[in-house]
């Protein structure tokens, strides 16, 4: 009897076949709803699940400036600071970007003076910034009265650029593009002047201790537009 | 992270479990047949998962292309794995396969299963419907559920410890199988997106086709365990209770809480790219399944159902390979935990020393409980459900060496699909097509 069919060893017992059959069709009932679900009930939410949807990220900028005129005697630092307003973070999408140009002109009055030396450095430290993007110009110095112009990426990976990006929801890519921890804290900016004196400081009466210098904050703010395009 | 870390746990876990185990089987003379084809299998079983686990744990975290070969030798493995549940299943603890002529046919359409599935990855189309994932858990949760409503639900009177045993025995094995499927219940009930929009290889690497057939084997799974719930609780009601309800009941707990934490993404579950919380439910859940319960399930079946000859000079093997696993699953609970609630370091070495002591004591009562009343299975049953086949054991012990073979071919056509890149452009194909 060792080769005896194994069904009809299963079955041989008559209070065992009705209790087979109802967990065979029990499992069959749930075989069948799963499959319901998978083509019928949700066959259009399944097939489109797999569709990569490509949005366009465009940025509108609005710029909001700081400017401020500070004279540093010579061979000393003072520091400024920008901290970006705390409505101004909430009524848009993002702190894009800091730029700060500097200016200054030889104020002395004295004959022939050359323009005095100023070097400008941002302090990585302080606000959530991108501070290690090759993009930023975090010092900056001149001897020849021209402008000194300092950059600082704020927003990791913002450009102002619009962009077509594939992948993840709307909502991931709002959120994404709307992390108000980007530019929180306090920017420093150092600013040394070095004088160079003029021929004529031999003379008594001839003196140039310092330079006036007016410092331009730019802080570029976003709102961010995501529209699926497919 | 914490779900990388886990699988080289497993594998330890596993590995250590399937090699230790199977020399141990190899020393058993005294096995039926049946019994001696389903120990080897086991073992070998958990050799291929420590691989699998090995292998998916760089997968997840490969930084080249190389990815390509871990994802084959992970599907290698699982080929193995299904083949051999499906095997094993068909001879224990009931054999369904009843002379040696049954065997060899079983043996032979499993290995054309596994070629065909080799052969469309070496085709360059994998995945690929043909492949019929999560069929051979469908044919696995058939047979051991039928198995277990038969005995099961014997009338009282037909009732013996032996038949209660063999209803365990089944329920134990659709619980190592399948105990990670019980716990998406509620998803395929409330039609949720993290079981419907299941995606083994993310985006659209995988056919829809090929997505139904393992949701497929999932709601099989899921239908068999609420069966199983469904009898448990039944007869405990009526004064029968197994240990078993308290198993099948706790996953079916755990998926309903899970249901509130996975239905708040929109994406799948186990297989999604799911985050935060999501990612640390299915960490404690599904990957604590795969790689922590099933090797001690596996422990608890091999010693409990003797298919260890424990004797003076096994003993001690046994011994080491139940403190392996009590002691390496410990820890890694206890790391998971603190991932969850940062606990100093120091305090978890000292909680860990603790437990291990509280464990290592308990193991030498639970190994000696174990291997001194280990069940029997036949005693009382009508022998006619037991064929007996005249096989050598030194014939069933070559499906080891066959399985070291597969090891190798499998590493070997792992290689062969990383260097033609096959995944890779198959991936890169089905994402353009579907942007």
């Amino acid at each position: 009897m060792s080769d005896e069919n194994i069904f009809s060893l299963l079955f041989e017992e008559p209070s065992a076949k009705p209790k087979l059959i109802t967990f065979f069709a029990v499992v069959m009932v749930i075989v069948a709803y799963n499959a319901s679900v998978f083509f019928v009930i949700r066959a259009d939410d399944i097939a489109q699940k797999d569709i990569i949807p490509s949005f366009e990220i465009t940025f509108s900028e609005n710029t909001y400036g700081q400017d401020e005129t500070i004279t540093v005697g010579d061979g000393e630092t003072q520091t400024i600071t920008y901290t970006a307003p705390g409505d101004v973070m909430q009524n848009h999408s993002g702190f894009g970007y800091l730029k700060i140009t500097l200016t200054y002109d030889e104020t002395s009055g004295e004959f022939a003076d050359p323009c005095d030396t100023v070097l400008a450095d941002i302090s990585p430290t302080g606000a959530n910034a991108q501070w290690s993007d090759e993009g930023n110009v975090l010092s900056g110095g001149d001897s020849d009265c021209n402008a000194i112009e300092l950059f600082v990426l704020v927003y990791p990976g913002y450009s102002g650029n619009p962009s077509v990006e594939s992948g993840k929801s709307p909502a991931e890519w709002e959120e994404e593009w709307s992390d108000a921890t980007h530019g929180a804290g306090i920017f420093s900016i150092d600013i040394e002047v070095q004088v160079n004196e003029p021929p004529t400081s031999g003379l008594p009466t001839v003196a140039d201790d310092g330079e006036t210098v007016t410092v331009a904050i730019e802080a570029v703010f976003f709102d961010a537009q995501i529209v699926e395009i497919s | 992270m914490a779900e990388v870390n886990l699988l080289y746990i497993g594998s330890i876990l596993s590995a250590a479990l399937g090699l230790l185990a199977l020399y141990l089987v190899r020393k058993n003379e005294t096995l039926d047949w049946n019994e001696s084809i389903a120990a080897h299998i086991l073992c070998l079983m958990f050799i291929s998962k420590g691989v699998q686990n090995a292998s998916a744990a760089y997968y997840f975290t490969a930084s080249g292309d190389e990815w390509q070969f871990f994802f084959q030798l992970t599907n290698m493995m699982e080929y193995f794995f299904g083949g051999a549940m499906m095997m094993m299943c068909l001879v224990y603890p009931i054999p369904f396969l009843r002379t040696k002529k049954h065997l060899k046919i079983a043996a032979l359409v499993l290995l054309g299963h596994l070629s065909l599935k080799v052969v469309l990855n070496l085709a360059g189309m994998s995945p690929h419907v043909l492949q019929l994932p999560g069929t051979l858990y469908v044919a696995g949760c058939l047979v051991w559920g039928t198995v277990y409503v038969r005995f099961r639900t014997l009338p009282q009177e037909q009732r013996t410890e032996s038949t209660r045993k063999i209803a365990l025995l089944c329920g134990l094995f659709l619980t190592l199988i399948m105990g990670h499927a019980w716990m998406w219940w509620p998803g395929l009930l409330t039609q949720a997106d993290y079981f419907f929009f299941i995606d083994a290889g993310g985006g659209a690497f995988t056919p829809t086709g090929w997505d139904f057939s393992l949701l497929n084997g999932y709601a099989f799974c899921i239908s068999i365990g609420l069966v199983l719930l469904v009898v448990e609780l039944y007869m405990a009601i009526n004064g029968d209770r197994s240990n078993l309800v308290y198993i099948v009941s706790t996953y079916y707990v755990l998926g309903a809480i899970g249901y509130t934490v996975l239905s708040s993404k929109d994406s799948a579950g186990f297989f999604s790219d799911a985050a935060g919380l999501a990612e640390l439910w299915n960490t404690l859940t599904s990957s604590m399944h795969f790689t922590i319960i099933r090797p001690i399930i596996a422990l608890y079946v091999l010693m409990k159902y003797d298919l260890f000859d424990i004797n003076p000079t096994t003993r001690p093997i046994a011994k080491t390979m139940a403190i392996i696993l009590i002691v390496v699953a410990t820890s890694a609970i206890l790391e998971l935990i603190q991932t969850i609630i940062p606990i100093n370091q120091m305090v978890s070495a000292a909680l860990l020393g603790i437990i291990i002591a509280f464990g290592v004591g308990w193991e030498e009562r639970s190994f000696n409980s174990l291997v001194s009343n280990p069940f029997d299975i036949r005693k009382g049953v009508d022998e006619r459900w037991y064929p007996d086949l005249d096989i050598n054991t030194k014939h069933i012990s070559r499906i080891d060496g066959y399985a070291f073979v597969y090891l190798l071919l499998s590493l070997l056509i792992s290689y062969i699909i990383w260097q033609t890149g096959t995944p890779m452009e198959t991936l890169i194909e089905r994402t353009e097509a579907s942007s």
